[in-house]
């Protein structure tokens, strides 16, 4: 082995040419991923050239271009969606960064612990942390601000959820798990002598974490950035729940509207329209990611030498590391699940009080097993395990293309794989939809659960790609080269080098996309049916029903069953991979 | 490029190719079953009835209507037809109406019963997609809530009022007409939802459109605030986030007042009330099960399943759930001959110009 690592120092790289059969199988894969997203995003585009329902026939148009863009509150509303999703990035990385290499990087304890509750946070339903914010910061009734006003005796309340600020500090929060576990991945290997040469030359651990950490874990930071900065255009939850009160419109709330009239019919290609703005800023930001994916052998940490990076020892500033985490998780988890047990115990939402602790009931918690059944259970367990499954190897196929092959145009591969991200999520599944119906005869999943996981594994691609990507590129080329002159082939070669060197990526990879499968409602409900009910449009259903006590019962037993699955995953991960 | 076209070709020859199937697949059209049992004695009519809906053993619901009230309709039809199973899709009035027309258009036929409302009923009537059925429990309704032409029957009916936060406003305080939302002492503390479009189109029909929108330019002049959905306005108006909200659900202030929030609603004039409607499909795959189920859904029986979900009842007889003395008030009801294909577009276009993007 050794001497095989020796000698390919000295090689040049083989170049890689679509030759053999492995390489043949790689290839057909990636082009079996590429025309499951091409399909549905090409469905959209020609949509938005349409007036009517999707397949309905009209002739092509500018229509719902010229609604779209020649209306002024158009473009007031692009300057404030740019606002947003900065406001939400600068709030992500705020915590991201400097929690992945906390827990990655320094002998800072409990990591188990903290890994699992940045997992758990997704569990709740967005638009119930949402609520819960309101409830927390709303000026009129929030808690906190009432607590404060008694505290001190102020004249009025110090916070105002109601603004662009509020909307990013929530969204950030919200959104800064998926970041941490895509820049994670990059902490977990780096090089050790690059940090050792630092601390030699007498730097401390946060001037090494500047100087080299940082600037080696950039490709993953970028594409984090990128990835969340277009999911924070896309989402609608908080800028429906918190900005719409104070009448800042983004995207996602015209496209909302486009597509959700409360009566009427969807305008999808008006949204279609609405939605190539979201695609070009999207494939520019990819643009841009390429840039820096391109210089990829900088980043490449992961050698044929040891590679285990030693921790820093994190010394008197524990302390205050771990205060960071606390105030943190106070944000994201313990005040949002906090507010959502108290509403599962009230009849209805009230600050609390003397007297509404007299009010405080289980019977929402009995209810649950009514209007649930079985089957939602049983379809998001089959959802969460064969989704994240699919996509992860897509996404190892995708990614291994892209940063390791020199097939012409492999980062056109890459932009397709960031796509279905790059197209609002409804608009996905009204295509998706709208296929399965006009091809049933040859592939009947219309309204089944089938159709709801090719949804979510296509969906998340995207992600799953981003963040192999992220710790490909950290590995070295001669760890590769030096099992091909040992005579193994680029198939074995992946699956018996790259893959157990990536295991702690794959499996965060799997097991996010496996949590973001969990909580997606909006494509879930779009291809609903009686047989394909999911927990996350459950929960959707009871709170706009206006069954809201029992919305949160069933929030918080999610929160329960997912913390149990979560403890699992982890557990099977340490035996599989060797940890996490 | 070439993919591109290719797949475009593709999407176009499929829509093509099912645009032009053969249209008959059943030997008597649901209007000719229905047409044939009219004529039979209401004894043996009911017994033809139940023994096709025997055979079909199935009924498939499109419907708005919450999943667990479903439920529970579900479970109070099968107590009377133990044999029949009932298949619900539940989803927002748009996406059904646009799945209804989606799937029709393929030649999908899977609904036997369509429950939206009165604006998609004028839709799907235009498109083609409903069937005339006049049950013989038609006689039993309140006057005008059944289709002339057997198309949609109304089956349950909701209500617009002002509500209040009883903690915050004194009842003699609190608002008695619409008008009086107009007052200065309101400015800033009225809620209200983002979509309350019938109200808004009811109160156009009562008062004509200009008078309407004069009133509703000075209602925006108040400051509202707007938020999403009616779940999310009763829960913040009972716990206080603003005092009264306008345009509220009668039945939404109804659920929480029974949890014991301290809200209570003003009943101004015109209340303006909305319409759930159903109807049969015209080419409903299980017929005899779709006639039965209608007709046990404007049964007394069926009706009463109303009170319990705090709707109010298009049948005759029935208690109302939260609105008494209900004969001395008067409701502007949005039934399908107000809503012409349209209408109701300009509404939610004028509607969200004036309270809600404010330009």
């Amino acid at each position: 082995m050794r001497a095989g690592v020796m000698r390919a120092l000295t090689w040049r790289a083989p170049e890689i040419r679509l030759r053999n059969p492995g390489l043949w199988a790689i290839g057909s894969m990636s082009l079996v991923a590429s025309f499951f997203i091409i399909l549905p995003v090409l469905t959209i585009i020609l949509s938005s050239f349409r007036v009517g329902l999707p397949g309905e026939f009209s002739p092509l148009t500018l229509a719902n271009y010229r609604e779209a863009f020649f209306d002024p509150f158009t473009w007031q509303v692009l300057v404030n969606t740019l606002f947003f999703a900065l406001g939400t990035v600068v709030v992500i990385l705020f915590f991201a960064v400097p929690s992945a290499w906390l827990i990655q990087r320094t002998d800072i304890p409990l990591k188990k612990l903290w890994l699992t509750l940045l997992a758990l946070g997704i569990v709740i339903p967005t638009f119930l942390k949402a609520i819960a914010w309101i409830l927390l910061l709303s000026p009129q009734i929030g808690i906190v601000n009432r607590l404060l006003i008694d505290a001190f005796g102020l004249s009025g309340p110090p916070f105002n959820i109601y603004n662009i600020w509020g909307m990013s500090f929530v969204q950030g929060v919200i959104l800064t798990p998926p970041a941490f576990f895509m820049i994670a991945a990059a902490y977990k290997s780096m090089d050790p002598s690059l940090e050792e040469a630092s601390y030699a030359s007498g730097a401390s651990g946060l001037v090494t974490f500047i100087r080299i950490n940082f600037p080696l874990s950039l490709p993953a930071i970028i594409a984090a950035t990128l990835y969340l900065f277009i999911t924070a255009i896309e989402v609608f939850e908080v800028p429906g729940l918190i900005g719409a009160p104070a009448r800042i419109f983004v995207f996602s709330t015209l496209i909302y509207y486009a597509t959700h009239p409360e009566v009427g019919l969807p305008k999808y290609g008006l949204a279609g329209g609405y939605g190539m703005i979201v695609l070009v800023l999207a494939l520019l930001g990819s643009y841009f990611y390429y840039r820096v994916i391109r210089q990829s052998h900088k980043y490449e940490v992961v050698t044929g030498k040891g590679y285990r990076p030693k921790l820093v020892e994190l010394g008197r500033l524990r302390g205050l590391a771990i205060l960071f985490l606390l105030i943190y998780f106070t944000l994201e988890i313990f005040l949002p699940f906090l507010t959502l047990v108290w509403a599962s115990l009230v009849p209805y939402i009230q600050v609390p009080s003397a007297e509404a602790f007299t009010k405080v009931t289980l019977a929402n918690y009995l209810k649950v097993p009514d209007y649930a059944g079985l089957r939602p259970f049983l379809n998001t367990a089959l959802l969460m395990l064969i989704a994240p499954t699919i996509s992860m190897v897509f996404s190892l196929i995708l990614s291994w293309v892209v940063i390791r092959s020199k097939v012409k145009g492999r980062y056109v591969l890459d932009g397709v794989a960031f796509l279905p991200h790059a197209v609002p999520s409804i608009l996905f599944a009204v295509a998706l939809s709208y296929l399965a119906l006009a091809y049933r005869e040859f592939f009947p999943v219309y309204g089944t659960l089938t159709i709801i996981v090719l949804a979510n594994s296509i969906k998340y691609i995207s992600f799953g790609t981003r963040t192999v990507n992220g710790a490909l590129i950290q590995i070295h080329h001669d760890l590769e080269e030096a099992a091909e002159v040992s005579g193994a082939s680029k198939v074995k070669v992946l699956s018996s080098i790259i893959t157990p060197l990536l295991g702690s990526a794959l499996l965060n990879g799997w097991l996010w996309i496996s949590l973001l499968a969990f909580r997606e409602v909006t494509m879930a409900l779009t291809l609903s049916s009686p047989k394909n009910v999911m927990l996350s449009t459950l929960v959707w259903n009871l709170w706009s029903a206006g069954y809201v006590p029992e919305a949160a019962a069933l929030g918080v037993m999610m929160v329960f069953v997912l913390g149990g699955f979560l403890v699992l995953a982890r557990k099977l991960g340490e035996k599989v991979i060797g940890g996490l | 490029m070439t993919d591109y076209k290719k797949a475009s070709l593709r999407i176009l020859a499929g829509s093509i190719f099912f645009a032009l199937l053969p249209s008959s697949a059943y030997p008597q059209s649901p209007e000719e079953i229905y047409a044939a049992l009219a004529k039979l004695p209401p004894q043996e009519r009911q017994q033809r009835l139940i023994a096709g809906a025997k055979r079909e053993g199935v009924v498939v619901v499109y419907d708005t209507s919450a999943r667990q009230e479903l439920r529970e309709f579900e479970t109070a039809l099968r107590t009377k037809y133990p044999f029949l199973k009932v298949e619900a899709v539940t989803a927002s009035r748009g996406k059904l109406l646009e799945r209804v027309l989606t799937e029709s258009r393929v030649g999908r036929h899977l609904a036997d019963i369509i429950g939206i409302g009165s604006t998609e009923d004028a839709v799907l009537i235009q498109n083609g997609i409903l069937a005339r059925y006049s049950s013989p429990e038609f006689q039993y309704l309140h006057s005008g809530l059944a289709g002339r032409d057997g198309y949609w029957v109304a089956t349950r009916l909701r209500t617009y009022h002002i509500a209040y936060n009883t903690k915050i406003v004194r009842k003699e305080q609190a608002p008695k007409r619409w008008e009086d939302l107009l007052d200065p002492r309101w400015k800033g503390k009225l809620g209200m939802a983002d979509d309350a479009y019938f109200w808004f189109g009811a109160l156009e029909n009562f008062w004509g459109k200009e008078k309407a929108h004069d009133f509703f330019r000075r209602l925006a002049e108040q400051q509202l605030l707007i938020r999403k959905g009616h779940s999310l306005l009763a829960e913040l108006l009972a716990g206080g986030e603003f005092p009264v909200v306008v345009g509220m659900y009668g039945h939404r202030v109804a659920l929480v007042k029974k949890r014991g929030a301290p809200v209570e609603m003003v009943n101004p004039d015109p209340v303006v009330g909305i319409v759930g409607t159903v109807g049969v499909a015209k080419r409903a795959p299980h017929p005899h099960a779709a006639a039965l189920t209608v007709d046990f859904t404007i049964s007394e029986e069926g009706q009463k399943l109303n009170v319990e979900q705090m709707r109010g009842a298009s049948r005759k007889g029935v208690p109302h759930p939260y609105l008494e003395r209900i004969e001395a008030l008067r409701i502007q009801y949005d039934t399908p001959d107000l809503y012409p294909p349209g209408r109701y577009e300009q509404i939610a276009q004028d509607y969200r110009r004036i309270f809600i993007e404010r330009r």
